[in-house]
């Protein structure tokens, strides 16, 4: 807390008429809030977190729920063991159903935006297992009309199920190239993490981490261990484990220090990485 | 209302996309034993969705316009909503009929309310997140008070969840009121400066627009469209009829009437590859805009 804002934004609060249209006294008072200058004074330095000692995890869909018991019960286990110590709000993606829906959705030519309003429905499906096999833990549904709430489930010792995918729904910006929705899982879960103020986001997948070549098809490719968000666009690698997205919203975020790739079919890489010890891959929030 | 409008009859006029000459195989489902995964065997199974292959499926196929004739008009919310009876009254009066020989969508923007929440936001340290969830609910203030002003004539509030039901609405003689802001809430990015919302009411009615595969976006406001200033503040101001996104993203104007990231969406857009800017004070606008005059100011894509 304890912000000190350069500007004194909220001004006087005062009604001003006189220019035909009735406006309410502040800095931004008749603003277009497109003005680069006026854009870049509202940075601020130190802003408020909601919940700054939360963790997000991100549970693959395709790389681990699809798996089915032999992946998703040992990682259960690991998750029951790892709430008793930390804070976390947990999301699953949507997996080879997802891309089945897309599949079917493109061969229909339907649009873009057509395509991730049909996203979420397979993460729900997965949610709701996960939620089925954590309920005596306390595993609850959280519905984004409720992340308000979110203080009090965690405070209330649950632990929280959210749908990763962000809600852009049929308003998924065009994207830069094909037909499918850019703003994915790997990116909604970042975008939930940073409102949350969390300093970690942990995506748990099927491969050690992120290598400079894709590892089943090239037995050369060499784990990274840690690199920069920025660095990691820079390095123009063929194909990334996760969203392009949320690479480079991480080079900007507030609050998310780093996002931590790991590989949730190793027991105890989960608690390892939310012991801060050196696994997996880490990417740094900011440029190169 | 009560009476089915005047386009009630009129039949679709953008068919739908063609079949493929061959058709595809029918996925199958690939039983995972052990720790194989359950998987379904598509063009997009085992590609990582960022690959150039994934982005290549589906491309060159003709895309659905899902209500192609639906024309969305956006009702600025400091250029005319807060300008109260003396700007919205007279054109509603130029609105009425027209909504019988159109399909409108009306979005609705935010206006000083908006600005006054984001100052005292900002006041307060809240990032952008909280920003953006406090920008949706000025838009729907105004939408509210536009439907009341409209209900006799049919204005039925619509929300980022009904869109789905907009068929219904137009065989009924509707017009559906939609707030401008996008649902993106929370989950709005974090922006490369500051903390206000890239996304804003600009960018919802154009998105909502993009993703109907609509005929046209007007955008509804109080200046005669593009200047090369701020007209407010600069009387030497000159007007710009017609640009394309990217001049206008490169003159690096101050000020500008439309969010960028509008002019940044329509070059790369499937269908609404146009937008107008219209001064919606002055009388016949918005008539001759709906009849398809280069009034006000006209932006395109430009080259694919």
């Amino acid at each position: 807390m304890g912000t000190e804002a350069a500007v004194p934004w909220a001004g006087s609060g005062a009604l001003v008429e006189g220019d035909g249209r009735t406006h309410i006294h502040t800095a931004l008072m008749g603003a277009s809030l497109v003005q680069p200058s006026l854009v870049a004074a509202t940075q601020g330095e130190a802003l408020v977190a909601m919940l700054p000692t939360v963790t997000v995890l991100a549970i693959g869909g395709g790389s681990l729920m699809d798996r089915g018991a032999p992946a998703v019960l040992p990682l259960v286990e690991e998750l029951v063991e790892a709430r008793r110590a930390y804070e976390l709000v947990v999301g699953v993606s949507g997996g080879a159903r997802l891309r089945h829906v897309f599949s079917v959705a493109l061969d229909l030519g339907l649009p873009t935006g057509g395509l991730a309003q049909l996203a979420g429905a397979c993460e729900e499906q997965n949610v709701a297992m996960l939620q089925q096999l954590l309920a005596r833990h306390n595993a609850v549904m959280l519905k984004r009309d409720d992340f308000a709430d979110v203080a009090l489930y965690l405070r209330g010792g649950m632990l929280p199920l959210v749908i990763s995918v962000p809600p852009y729904h049929y308003w998924e910006p065009p994207p830069q190239s094909g037909r499918l929705p850019e703003n994915g899982s790997d990116l909604g879960m970042l975008l939930t993490a940073e409102a949350l103020g969390a300093p970690r986001l942990i995506l748990l997948k099927d491969q050690d981490g992120l290598y400079d070549a894709d590892p089943v098809e090239e037995a050369s490719a060499r784990l990274i261990p840690e690199i920069s968000a920025g660095a990691l666009l820079a390095a123009g690698l063929p194909s990334l484990p996760f969203d392009r997205a949320m690479v480079e919203t991480l080079q900007h975020t507030r609050f998310v220090r780093e996002v931590v790739l790991i590989n949730g079919l190793r027991r105890g890489a989960l608690l390892a990485a939310l012991r801060g010890e050196a696994v997996g891959s880490r990417i740094l929030a900011g440029g190169v | 209302m009560g009476c089915p409008p005047d386009f009630a009859d009129r039949a679709p006029e953008a068919p739908l996309p063609a079949a493929p000459a061959a058709a595809p195989p029918a996925a199958r489902l690939l039983p995972g034993l052990g720790l194989d995964r359950t998987d379904i065997d598509t063009p997009l199974r085992r590609v990582g969705l960022e690959s150039a292959a994934a982005r290549a499926v589906g491309s060159g196929r003709p895309v659905l316009r899902v209500l192609p004739d639906v024309v969305v008009l956006k009702i600025g919310g400091q250029s005319i909503m807060d300008r109260g009876a003396a700007a919205l009254f007279p054109l509603l009066d130029e609105l009425r009929p027209l909504r019988r020989q159109h399909k409108l969508l009306l979005g609705v923007g935010g206006g000083t309310r908006a600005r006054h929440a984001y100052a005292v936001a900002l006041d307060l340290g809240m990032p952008t997140s909280v920003l953006a969830k406090i920008g949706m609910n000025v838009p729907v203030q105004n939408a509210r008070m536009l439907q009341m002003l409209l209900a006799a004539d049919g204005g039925v509030l619509i929300s980022n969840d009904d869109f789905a039901h907009l068929p219904l609405h137009y065989a009924v003689g509707c017009t559906p009121i939609l707030p401008g802001m996008p649902p993106f809430s929370f989950w709005e990015k974090p922006g490369p400066r500051g903390r206000i919302p890239t996304h804003r009411t600009d960018a919802g009615v154009y998105l909502t627009a993009e993703a109907l595969g609509a005929a046209r976006c007007i955008f509804v406001k109080d200046e005669d469209g593009l200047y090369d200033a701020n007209p407010k503040e600069n009387p030497q101001a000159r007007h710009i009829p017609r640009a394309t996104a990217a001049e206008v993203l490169a003159m690096g104007l101050p000020d500008l009437v439309v969010e960028p990231v509008v002019l940044e969406y329509m070059q790369r857009a499937e269908h609404l590859r146009q937008i107008q800017i219209i001064n919606g004070l002055v009388p016949g606008m918005l008539s001759r805009a709906l009849a398809g005059e280069p009034v006000g100011t006209v932006i395109d894509a430009g080259p694919r």
